[in-house]
Protein backbone atom coordinates (compact mmCIF):
# COMPACT_ATOMS: atom_id res chain seq x y z
CA UNK A 1 0.00 0.00 0.00
CA UNK A 2 0.76 3.57 -0.65
CA UNK A 3 2.27 4.99 2.43
CA UNK A 4 -0.25 8.54 3.48
CA UNK A 5 2.12 11.46 2.77
CA UNK A 6 0.88 12.70 6.20
CA UNK A 7 2.15 9.37 7.68
CA UNK A 8 5.11 9.68 6.16
CA UNK A 9 5.57 13.77 7.26
CA UNK A 10 4.50 12.40 10.62
CA UNK A 11 7.53 9.89 10.61
CA UNK A 12 10.13 11.78 9.29
CA UNK A 13 9.16 14.30 12.31
CA UNK A 14 9.83 11.29 14.81
CA UNK A 15 12.71 10.31 13.82
CA UNK A 16 16.23 11.27 16.09
CA UNK A 17 16.93 14.88 15.83
CA UNK A 18 14.46 16.30 14.45
CA UNK A 19 12.05 17.69 17.13
CA UNK A 20 13.74 15.87 20.25
CA UNK A 21 17.47 14.48 20.29
CA UNK A 22 16.77 10.77 20.23
CA UNK A 23 13.16 10.63 18.19
CA UNK A 24 10.33 9.07 18.99
CA UNK A 25 10.62 5.52 16.79
CA UNK A 26 13.99 3.94 18.23
CA UNK A 27 14.15 1.24 16.12
CA UNK A 28 10.63 0.31 15.56
CA UNK A 29 9.90 0.27 11.82
CA UNK A 30 6.00 -0.66 11.98
CA UNK A 31 3.56 2.00 10.55
CA UNK A 32 2.68 4.57 13.28
CA UNK A 33 -0.54 3.23 13.54
CA UNK A 34 0.62 -0.11 13.66
CA UNK A 35 2.43 1.10 16.85
CA UNK A 36 -0.98 2.28 18.04
CA UNK A 37 -3.20 -0.85 17.50
CA UNK A 38 -0.71 -3.16 18.94
CA UNK A 39 -0.15 -1.10 22.17
CA UNK A 40 -3.94 -0.36 22.75
CA UNK A 41 -4.51 -4.17 21.87
CA UNK A 42 -2.58 -5.24 25.05
CA UNK A 43 -4.24 -3.16 27.04
CA UNK A 44 -7.56 -3.46 26.04
CA UNK A 45 -6.92 -7.65 26.66
CA UNK A 46 -6.12 -6.52 30.80
CA UNK A 47 -9.85 -4.49 29.92
CA UNK A 48 -7.75 -1.27 29.70
CA UNK A 49 -8.07 1.57 27.89
CA UNK A 50 -5.27 4.68 27.03
CA UNK A 51 -7.42 6.73 29.13
CA UNK A 52 -7.25 4.84 32.10
CA UNK A 53 -3.45 4.91 32.09
CA UNK A 54 -3.07 8.60 30.85
CA UNK A 55 -5.47 10.13 33.82
CA UNK A 56 -3.50 8.43 36.82
CA UNK A 57 -0.51 9.67 35.03
CA UNK A 58 -1.62 12.88 34.55
CA UNK A 59 -3.09 13.05 38.13
CA UNK A 60 0.94 11.76 39.33
CA UNK A 61 2.17 14.21 37.16
CA UNK A 62 -0.19 17.02 38.88
CA UNK A 63 1.18 15.84 42.33
CA UNK A 64 4.36 16.05 41.15
CA UNK A 65 4.43 19.74 40.54
CA UNK A 66 3.43 20.60 43.66
CA UNK A 67 6.88 19.72 44.95
CA UNK A 68 8.32 22.38 42.29
CA UNK A 69 11.41 19.73 41.59
CA UNK A 70 11.55 18.03 45.19
CA UNK A 71 10.14 14.82 46.03
CA UNK A 72 5.94 14.36 46.60
CA UNK A 73 4.67 11.57 48.35
CA UNK A 74 1.05 10.19 46.94
CA UNK A 75 0.14 6.96 47.81
CA UNK A 76 2.57 4.14 47.49
CA UNK A 77 4.52 6.40 45.21
CA UNK A 78 7.35 8.93 45.38
CA UNK A 79 6.81 11.65 42.67
CA UNK A 80 9.20 14.50 41.49
CA UNK A 81 8.75 17.02 38.55
CA UNK A 82 11.38 18.32 37.11
CA UNK A 83 10.56 21.45 34.55
CA UNK A 84 12.34 23.52 32.12
CA UNK A 85 11.66 26.54 30.30
CA UNK A 86 9.83 26.59 26.91
CA UNK A 87 7.43 24.33 25.68
CA UNK A 88 8.05 21.04 22.97
CA UNK A 89 5.18 20.98 20.24
CA UNK A 90 3.65 17.03 19.49
CA UNK A 91 4.90 15.66 16.17
CA UNK A 92 1.14 14.83 15.32
CA UNK A 93 1.05 19.03 14.94
CA UNK A 94 -2.67 19.29 16.95
CA UNK A 95 -1.42 22.51 18.43
CA UNK A 96 -0.44 20.78 21.54
CA UNK A 97 2.59 22.40 23.31
CA UNK A 98 3.61 20.29 26.13
CA UNK A 99 5.58 21.95 28.65
CA UNK A 100 9.16 20.63 29.07
CA UNK A 101 8.51 18.70 32.60
CA UNK A 102 9.84 15.15 32.87
CA UNK A 103 7.70 13.35 36.06
CA UNK A 104 9.90 10.52 37.56
CA UNK A 105 7.43 8.14 39.57
CA UNK A 106 9.22 5.37 42.01
CA UNK A 107 7.30 3.21 44.21
CA UNK A 108 8.14 0.91 47.21
CA UNK A 109 10.09 -1.60 45.54
CA UNK A 110 12.16 0.51 43.59
CA UNK A 111 10.36 0.31 40.54
CA UNK A 112 10.22 3.48 38.24
CA UNK A 113 8.95 5.08 35.69
CA UNK A 114 9.77 8.78 33.78
CA UNK A 115 7.33 10.55 31.49
CA UNK A 116 7.49 13.82 29.99
CA UNK A 117 4.63 15.89 29.66
CA UNK A 118 4.94 15.29 25.73
CA UNK A 119 4.99 11.70 26.49
CA UNK A 120 1.79 11.68 28.27
CA UNK A 121 0.03 13.83 26.15
CA UNK A 122 1.28 11.54 22.96
CA UNK A 123 -0.49 8.66 25.29
CA UNK A 124 -3.64 10.86 25.86
CA UNK A 125 -4.24 12.05 22.87
CA UNK A 126 -2.55 9.36 20.37
CA UNK A 127 -2.88 6.38 22.34
CA UNK A 128 0.93 5.94 21.43
CA UNK A 129 3.34 5.02 23.69
CA UNK A 130 6.32 5.81 20.95
CA UNK A 131 8.40 2.89 19.43
CA UNK A 132 10.26 0.12 20.23
CA UNK A 133 13.88 1.12 21.92
CA UNK A 134 13.12 4.55 21.75
CA UNK A 135 14.21 6.46 24.91
CA UNK A 136 11.18 7.35 25.68
CA UNK A 137 8.80 4.21 25.31
CA UNK A 138 6.39 3.58 27.70
CA UNK A 139 6.03 -0.37 27.47
CA UNK A 140 2.05 -0.30 28.36
CA UNK A 141 1.75 -3.69 30.63
CA UNK A 142 4.13 -2.80 32.79
CA UNK A 143 3.08 0.60 33.10
CA UNK A 144 -0.34 -0.15 33.85
CA UNK A 145 0.60 -2.90 36.29
CA UNK A 146 3.18 0.01 38.20
CA UNK A 147 0.12 1.83 38.59
CA UNK A 148 -2.10 -0.64 39.97
CA UNK A 149 -3.74 -0.58 36.65
CA UNK A 150 -3.67 -4.41 35.81
CA UNK A 151 -7.18 -5.17 36.86
CA UNK A 152 -10.38 -3.77 34.99
CA UNK A 153 -10.51 -0.26 35.75
CA UNK A 154 -14.66 0.52 36.89
CA UNK A 155 -15.43 4.14 36.14
CA UNK A 156 -15.31 6.16 38.61
CA UNK A 157 -17.63 8.82 37.11
CA UNK B 1 19.36 -20.76 -14.34
CA UNK B 2 19.55 -18.19 -16.87
CA UNK B 3 22.02 -15.64 -15.35
CA UNK B 4 21.94 -13.50 -18.75
CA UNK B 5 18.64 -13.38 -18.21
CA UNK B 6 18.14 -12.19 -15.03
CA UNK B 7 21.09 -9.79 -15.31
CA UNK B 8 19.00 -8.46 -18.65
CA UNK B 9 15.63 -8.01 -16.14
CA UNK B 10 17.47 -6.45 -13.57
CA UNK B 11 19.18 -4.25 -15.98
CA UNK B 12 15.89 -3.08 -17.88
CA UNK B 13 14.24 -2.62 -14.28
CA UNK B 14 17.59 -0.06 -13.36
CA UNK B 15 17.11 1.98 -16.87
CA UNK B 16 13.46 2.10 -16.32
CA UNK B 17 13.56 3.40 -12.50
CA UNK B 18 16.74 5.58 -14.27
CA UNK B 19 14.23 7.11 -16.73
CA UNK B 20 11.35 7.62 -14.30
CA UNK B 21 13.60 9.58 -12.02
CA UNK B 22 14.70 11.66 -14.33
CA UNK B 23 11.06 12.46 -16.15
CA UNK B 24 10.23 13.01 -11.86
CA UNK B 25 12.65 15.36 -11.37
CA UNK B 26 12.46 16.90 -14.93
CA UNK B 27 8.67 17.10 -14.15
CA UNK B 28 9.08 19.01 -10.72
CA UNK B 29 11.64 21.20 -11.97
CA UNK B 30 8.80 22.52 -14.23
CA UNK B 31 6.02 22.38 -12.44
CA UNK B 32 7.28 23.48 -9.04
CA UNK B 33 8.73 26.38 -11.09
CA UNK B 34 6.66 29.15 -9.73
CA UNK B 35 9.13 31.54 -11.38
CA UNK B 36 9.63 35.16 -9.18
CA UNK B 37 6.81 36.34 -7.33
CA UNK B 38 6.37 39.43 -5.72
CA UNK B 39 5.84 40.09 -1.90
CA UNK B 40 3.65 43.09 -1.31
CA UNK B 41 3.98 44.21 1.88
CA UNK B 42 1.55 46.44 4.37
CA UNK B 43 -0.61 47.75 1.66
CA UNK B 44 2.94 48.15 -0.88
CA UNK B 45 5.17 49.90 1.95
CA UNK B 46 7.66 47.65 0.69
CA UNK B 47 7.53 45.14 -2.39
CA UNK B 48 10.21 42.61 -2.50
CA UNK B 49 10.56 40.38 -5.86
CA UNK B 50 11.66 36.54 -4.46
CA UNK B 51 12.16 33.13 -6.11
CA UNK B 52 8.76 31.19 -5.45
CA UNK B 53 9.19 27.92 -4.26
CA UNK B 54 9.99 27.95 -0.92
CA UNK B 55 8.28 28.37 2.59
CA UNK B 56 7.15 32.03 3.47
CA UNK B 57 8.74 31.74 6.51
CA UNK B 58 12.28 31.05 4.87
CA UNK B 59 11.71 33.36 1.81
CA UNK B 60 11.19 36.71 4.13
CA UNK B 61 13.72 35.40 6.05
CA UNK B 62 16.27 35.16 3.02
CA UNK B 63 14.96 38.74 2.43
CA UNK B 64 15.74 39.59 6.36
CA UNK B 65 12.33 39.75 7.44
CA UNK B 66 12.22 37.45 10.49
CA UNK B 67 9.12 36.22 11.69
CA UNK B 68 9.50 34.85 15.39
CA UNK B 69 9.31 31.16 15.60
CA UNK B 70 10.51 28.63 17.64
CA UNK B 71 10.20 25.27 16.12
CA UNK B 72 12.20 25.59 13.23
CA UNK B 73 8.82 25.22 10.66
CA UNK B 74 8.08 21.90 11.77
CA UNK B 75 4.12 23.66 12.33
CA UNK B 76 4.50 22.57 16.29
CA UNK B 77 4.50 25.62 17.87
CA UNK B 78 2.43 28.12 15.72
CA UNK B 79 4.58 31.50 16.11
CA UNK B 80 4.87 32.31 13.18
CA UNK B 81 1.81 33.20 11.83
CA UNK B 82 1.10 36.20 9.76
CA UNK B 83 -1.99 37.73 8.22
CA UNK B 84 -1.78 37.06 4.33
CA UNK B 85 -4.54 39.03 2.03
CA UNK B 86 -3.94 37.22 -0.74
CA UNK B 87 -2.15 34.37 -2.56
CA UNK B 88 -1.91 31.97 -0.02
CA UNK B 89 -4.19 29.38 -1.10
CA UNK B 90 -6.67 27.34 0.91
CA UNK B 91 -5.67 26.82 4.63
CA UNK B 92 -3.98 23.48 4.77
CA UNK B 93 -4.19 20.87 7.17
CA UNK B 94 -1.07 21.45 9.04
CA UNK B 95 -2.23 24.95 10.11
CA UNK B 96 -6.12 24.30 11.10
CA UNK B 97 -5.26 23.39 14.59
CA UNK B 98 -3.19 26.67 15.33
CA UNK B 99 -5.75 28.96 13.18
CA UNK B 100 -8.70 29.82 15.00
CA UNK B 101 -12.22 30.78 13.39
CA UNK B 102 -11.47 34.70 14.36
CA UNK B 103 -8.13 34.50 13.04
CA UNK B 104 -9.25 32.52 9.99
CA UNK B 105 -11.86 35.49 9.22
CA UNK B 106 -8.30 37.97 9.57
CA UNK B 107 -6.52 35.61 6.77
CA UNK B 108 -3.76 34.38 8.98
CA UNK B 109 -1.78 31.76 7.99
CA UNK B 110 1.20 30.02 9.60
CA UNK B 111 4.05 31.42 7.81
CA UNK B 112 6.42 28.00 8.05
CA UNK B 113 3.44 25.95 5.79
CA UNK B 114 2.66 28.30 3.04
CA UNK B 115 4.79 28.11 -0.26
CA UNK B 116 5.39 31.43 -2.30
CA UNK B 117 3.80 30.12 -5.44
CA UNK B 118 2.24 33.40 -7.18
CA UNK B 119 2.30 37.22 -5.93
CA UNK B 120 1.15 37.64 -2.27
CA UNK B 121 0.11 40.43 0.05
CA UNK B 122 0.78 40.02 3.36
CA UNK B 123 0.45 42.18 6.35
CA UNK B 124 3.69 42.40 9.13
CA UNK B 125 3.91 44.63 11.88
CA UNK B 126 6.17 46.85 12.10
CA UNK B 127 8.22 46.46 15.20
CA UNK B 128 9.12 42.76 13.27
CA UNK B 129 10.91 45.14 10.77
CA UNK B 130 13.55 46.28 13.43
CA UNK B 131 14.49 42.18 14.00
CA UNK B 132 17.77 41.80 12.40
CA UNK B 133 20.35 38.66 11.83
CA UNK B 134 23.84 38.78 13.49
CA UNK B 135 26.76 36.77 12.75
CA UNK B 136 28.31 36.53 15.76
CA UNK B 137 31.44 34.95 17.83
CA UNK B 138 31.41 33.01 20.61
CA UNK B 139 33.96 34.86 22.92
CA UNK B 140 33.58 33.40 26.60
CA UNK B 141 31.41 30.39 28.02
CA UNK B 142 31.77 29.72 31.57
CA UNK B 143 29.71 26.65 33.48
CA UNK B 144 27.30 29.21 36.14
CA UNK B 145 25.94 25.47 37.55
CA UNK B 146 26.07 21.86 36.75
CA UNK B 147 23.46 22.85 33.79
CA UNK B 148 23.86 26.54 32.89
CA UNK B 149 26.32 27.73 30.86
CA UNK B 150 27.32 31.92 30.42
CA UNK B 151 27.91 32.58 26.69
CA UNK B 152 29.25 35.79 25.61
CA UNK B 153 28.52 36.50 21.92
CA UNK B 154 29.94 39.52 20.38
CA UNK B 155 29.01 40.74 17.24
CA UNK B 156 30.89 41.68 13.93
CA UNK B 157 32.78 44.93 14.20
CA UNK B 158 30.93 48.06 13.60
CA UNK B 159 27.42 46.44 13.94
CA UNK B 160 25.52 47.14 16.68
CA UNK B 161 21.99 45.41 18.56
CA UNK B 162 19.41 47.82 20.48
CA UNK B 163 17.11 45.67 22.57
CA UNK B 164 15.10 46.57 25.56
CA UNK B 165 16.05 45.12 28.67
CA UNK B 166 14.21 41.64 28.89
CA UNK B 167 13.77 40.77 25.26
CA UNK B 168 15.25 37.83 23.76
CA UNK B 169 16.94 36.54 20.28
CA UNK B 170 16.80 33.54 18.61
CA UNK B 171 19.65 31.09 18.79
CA UNK B 172 20.82 29.13 15.79
CA UNK B 173 22.44 25.67 15.45
CA UNK B 174 24.35 24.23 13.49
CA UNK B 175 24.20 20.01 12.35
CA UNK B 176 25.97 18.43 14.50
CA UNK B 177 25.28 14.22 15.58
CA UNK B 178 22.23 13.10 15.06
CA UNK B 179 20.96 16.74 14.15
CA UNK B 180 20.77 17.31 10.70
CA UNK B 181 19.51 20.46 10.28
CA UNK B 182 19.28 23.83 11.75
CA UNK B 183 17.66 24.56 15.03
CA UNK B 184 16.60 27.79 16.50
CA UNK B 185 15.28 28.34 20.03
CA UNK B 186 14.65 31.80 22.08
CA UNK B 187 17.22 32.87 24.60
CA UNK B 188 16.44 35.77 26.71
CA UNK B 189 19.26 38.63 26.72
CA UNK B 190 21.00 38.64 30.07
CA UNK B 191 23.37 41.63 29.69
CA UNK B 192 23.03 45.17 29.65
CA UNK B 193 20.73 47.59 27.22
CA UNK B 194 23.46 50.12 27.21
CA UNK B 195 25.88 47.12 25.66
CA UNK B 196 25.53 47.24 21.96
CA UNK B 197 28.74 45.08 20.82
CA UNK B 198 28.01 41.96 22.62
CA UNK B 199 25.02 40.21 23.99
CA UNK B 200 25.15 38.05 26.83
CA UNK B 201 22.95 34.62 27.24
CA UNK B 202 22.14 31.93 30.25
CA UNK B 203 21.51 28.61 28.82
CA UNK B 204 20.30 25.29 31.00
CA UNK B 205 20.85 22.02 29.50
CA UNK B 206 17.28 20.26 28.58
CA UNK B 207 17.77 16.24 28.79
CA UNK B 208 17.15 15.29 25.20
CA UNK B 209 17.07 19.06 24.10
CA UNK B 210 18.27 19.86 20.01
CA UNK B 211 19.60 23.04 21.18
CA UNK B 212 20.56 23.44 24.94
CA UNK B 213 22.56 19.83 23.75
CA UNK B 214 24.36 21.83 21.03
CA UNK B 215 25.40 24.61 23.69
CA UNK B 216 26.80 22.25 26.45
CA UNK B 217 28.57 19.47 24.28
CA UNK B 218 29.08 20.94 20.80
CA UNK B 219 29.81 24.67 21.20
CA UNK B 220 33.32 26.12 21.88
CA UNK B 221 34.85 28.90 22.11
CA UNK B 222 35.67 31.12 18.78
CA UNK B 223 32.79 29.45 17.10
CA UNK B 224 29.98 31.44 14.61
CA UNK B 225 27.11 31.40 16.51
CA UNK B 226 24.05 33.02 14.32
CA UNK B 227 21.05 35.56 15.93
CA UNK B 228 18.72 36.86 14.99
CA UNK B 229 16.41 39.67 17.26
CA UNK B 230 15.97 41.19 19.60
CA UNK B 231 12.21 39.67 20.07
CA UNK B 232 9.37 39.93 22.70
CA UNK B 233 6.99 42.14 24.55
CA UNK B 234 8.71 41.21 27.92
CA UNK B 235 10.81 44.35 28.98
CA UNK B 236 10.74 47.32 31.04
CA UNK B 237 7.33 49.27 31.58
CA UNK B 238 8.21 51.74 34.93
CA UNK B 239 5.17 52.77 35.56
CA UNK B 240 4.87 52.06 38.95
CA UNK B 241 6.90 52.56 42.27
CA UNK B 242 8.10 49.14 42.73
CA UNK B 243 8.94 46.35 40.67
CA UNK B 244 8.94 42.44 42.16
CA UNK B 245 10.94 40.34 39.87
CA UNK B 246 10.58 36.64 40.24
CA UNK B 247 12.54 33.94 38.45
CA UNK B 248 14.07 30.33 38.72
CA UNK B 249 17.14 29.08 36.73
CA UNK B 250 18.03 29.95 33.45
CA UNK B 251 15.06 32.60 34.07
CA UNK B 252 17.31 34.99 35.79
CA UNK B 253 18.72 36.35 32.37
CA UNK B 254 15.88 38.65 31.87
CA UNK B 255 15.78 40.19 35.34
CA UNK B 256 19.76 40.70 35.40
CA UNK B 257 19.08 42.97 32.43
CA UNK B 258 16.08 44.63 33.97
CA UNK B 259 17.68 45.48 36.69
CA UNK B 260 20.24 46.91 35.29
CA UNK B 261 18.03 49.21 32.93
CA UNK B 262 16.42 50.36 35.90
CA UNK B 263 20.05 51.57 37.50
CA UNK B 264 21.58 52.69 34.62
CA UNK B 265 18.11 54.88 33.86
CA UNK B 266 18.30 56.09 37.32
CA UNK B 267 14.81 55.19 37.93
CA UNK B 268 13.06 55.97 41.14
CA UNK B 269 11.68 52.40 41.73
CA UNK B 270 12.05 50.08 44.46
CA UNK B 271 12.98 46.35 43.06
CA UNK B 272 12.60 43.45 44.77
CA UNK B 273 14.01 39.93 42.94
CA UNK B 274 12.74 36.71 44.60
CA UNK B 275 15.52 33.91 42.91
CA UNK B 276 14.09 30.24 43.56
CA UNK B 277 16.38 27.50 43.43
CA UNK B 278 15.97 23.85 44.74
CA UNK B 279 19.13 23.55 46.17
CA UNK B 280 22.53 26.02 46.67
CA UNK B 281 24.26 24.01 44.00
CA UNK B 282 21.36 25.69 41.72
CA UNK B 283 22.27 29.38 42.59
CA UNK B 284 24.54 31.67 40.63
CA UNK B 285 25.30 35.27 40.76
CA UNK B 286 24.36 35.30 44.04
CA UNK B 287 28.11 37.79 44.95
CA UNK B 288 26.55 39.65 41.88
CA UNK B 289 23.54 40.40 43.31
CA UNK B 290 24.50 41.00 46.98
CA UNK B 291 26.84 43.78 45.46
CA UNK B 292 24.25 45.44 43.63
CA UNK B 293 21.58 45.45 46.66
CA UNK B 294 24.65 46.91 48.78
CA UNK B 295 25.32 49.61 45.85
CA UNK B 296 21.84 50.45 45.65
CA UNK B 297 18.80 50.60 48.20
CA UNK B 298 16.43 50.98 45.91
CA UNK B 299 17.21 47.12 45.20
CA UNK B 300 16.43 44.08 47.36
CA UNK B 301 17.56 40.44 46.77
CA UNK B 302 16.05 37.44 47.98
CA UNK B 303 17.36 33.96 47.25
CA UNK B 304 15.28 31.47 47.97
CA UNK B 305 16.34 27.32 48.54
CA UNK B 306 13.45 24.93 48.75
CA UNK B 307 15.63 22.44 49.87
CA UNK B 308 19.22 23.41 51.20
CA UNK B 309 21.58 20.29 52.39
CA UNK B 310 23.01 20.48 56.31
CA UNK B 311 26.58 21.16 54.96
CA UNK B 312 25.56 24.30 52.75
CA UNK B 313 25.14 26.56 55.71
CA UNK B 314 22.60 28.18 53.95
CA UNK B 315 21.56 31.02 55.89
CA UNK B 316 18.84 32.51 53.49
CA UNK B 317 15.13 32.10 53.25
CA UNK B 318 14.10 28.60 52.99
CA UNK B 319 11.30 26.78 50.62
CA UNK B 320 9.66 27.78 47.74
CA UNK B 321 9.58 31.25 46.29
CA UNK B 322 5.89 31.30 46.20
CA UNK B 323 5.98 31.03 50.18
CA UNK B 324 9.13 34.56 50.33
CA UNK B 325 6.09 35.76 47.79
CA UNK B 326 3.47 35.35 49.62
CA UNK B 327 4.90 36.52 52.95
CA UNK B 328 6.81 39.34 51.69
CA UNK B 329 4.67 41.26 49.00
CA UNK B 330 1.90 42.77 50.77
CA UNK B 331 -0.10 43.79 47.73
CA UNK B 332 -0.34 45.15 44.25
CA UNK B 333 -0.90 48.83 44.77
CA UNK B 334 1.65 50.45 41.82
CA UNK B 335 3.86 47.45 41.35
CA UNK B 336 4.50 45.75 38.17
CA UNK B 337 5.81 42.21 38.62
CA UNK B 338 8.22 40.41 36.16
CA UNK B 339 8.74 36.99 35.94
CA UNK B 340 10.93 34.41 33.74
CA UNK B 341 10.62 30.94 34.90
CA UNK B 342 9.26 27.55 34.17
CA UNK B 343 5.34 27.48 33.64
CA UNK B 344 4.83 25.76 36.93
CA UNK B 345 6.46 28.39 39.22
CA UNK B 346 4.93 31.08 36.70
CA UNK B 347 1.45 29.76 37.38
CA UNK B 348 1.50 29.33 41.00
CA UNK B 349 3.19 32.98 41.27
CA UNK B 350 0.55 34.41 39.21
CA UNK B 351 -2.02 33.39 41.34
CA UNK B 352 -0.29 34.57 43.98
CA UNK B 353 0.05 38.21 42.53
CA UNK B 354 -3.69 38.28 41.66
CA UNK B 355 -5.04 37.34 44.73
CA UNK B 356 -2.48 40.09 46.23
CA UNK B 357 -4.50 42.56 43.62
CA UNK B 358 -1.74 42.68 40.70
CA UNK B 359 -4.01 43.06 37.67
CA UNK B 360 -2.64 41.13 34.47
CA UNK B 361 -2.07 43.93 32.69
CA UNK B 362 1.11 44.72 35.54
CA UNK B 363 1.82 41.05 35.55
CA UNK B 364 4.45 40.62 32.59
CA UNK B 365 6.16 37.13 31.65
CA UNK B 366 7.04 35.37 28.14
CA UNK B 367 5.43 32.61 26.75
CA UNK B 368 8.22 30.20 25.91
Amino acid sequence: MKPNPADTALRTDMMEGRLVLDGFLGDDERPIPEIVWEDEAQLAALGLTVQDLSKVMRALTRKGMEGYGEPVAEGEYTVVTQEYMGFMGCPFKDNRRAAKRNTTVTNQQGEQFIWSDLSLHLIEAHGFFQGKGSVYRLEPVPLARFLNLSQPVVSQE
Amino acid sequence: MNYAAILQTVGSLALISGVLSLLISLAEKVLNNYGVCELDINGGAKKISVQGGASLLSTLAAEKIFLPSACGGKATCGLCKVQVLEGAGPLLPTEEPYIPAEERARHMRLACQIKVKTNMKLVIPEELFNIREFNCQLVAMEDLTYDIKWLKLELPPGERIDFKAGQFVQFYSKPYGKVKEEVFRAYSISSRASEHDHIELLIRLVPGGLLTTYVHTVLKVGDQVRLSGPYGDFYLRGNCDEMVMIAGGSGLAPIRSLVYDVIEKGLDINMRFFFGANTVRDLYYIDEFRQIEKDHPNFTFIPCVATPNPEDNWTGPTGFVTVALKEQVADGNNKEAYLCGSPGMLNACIDILKDKGFTEDRIFFDKF
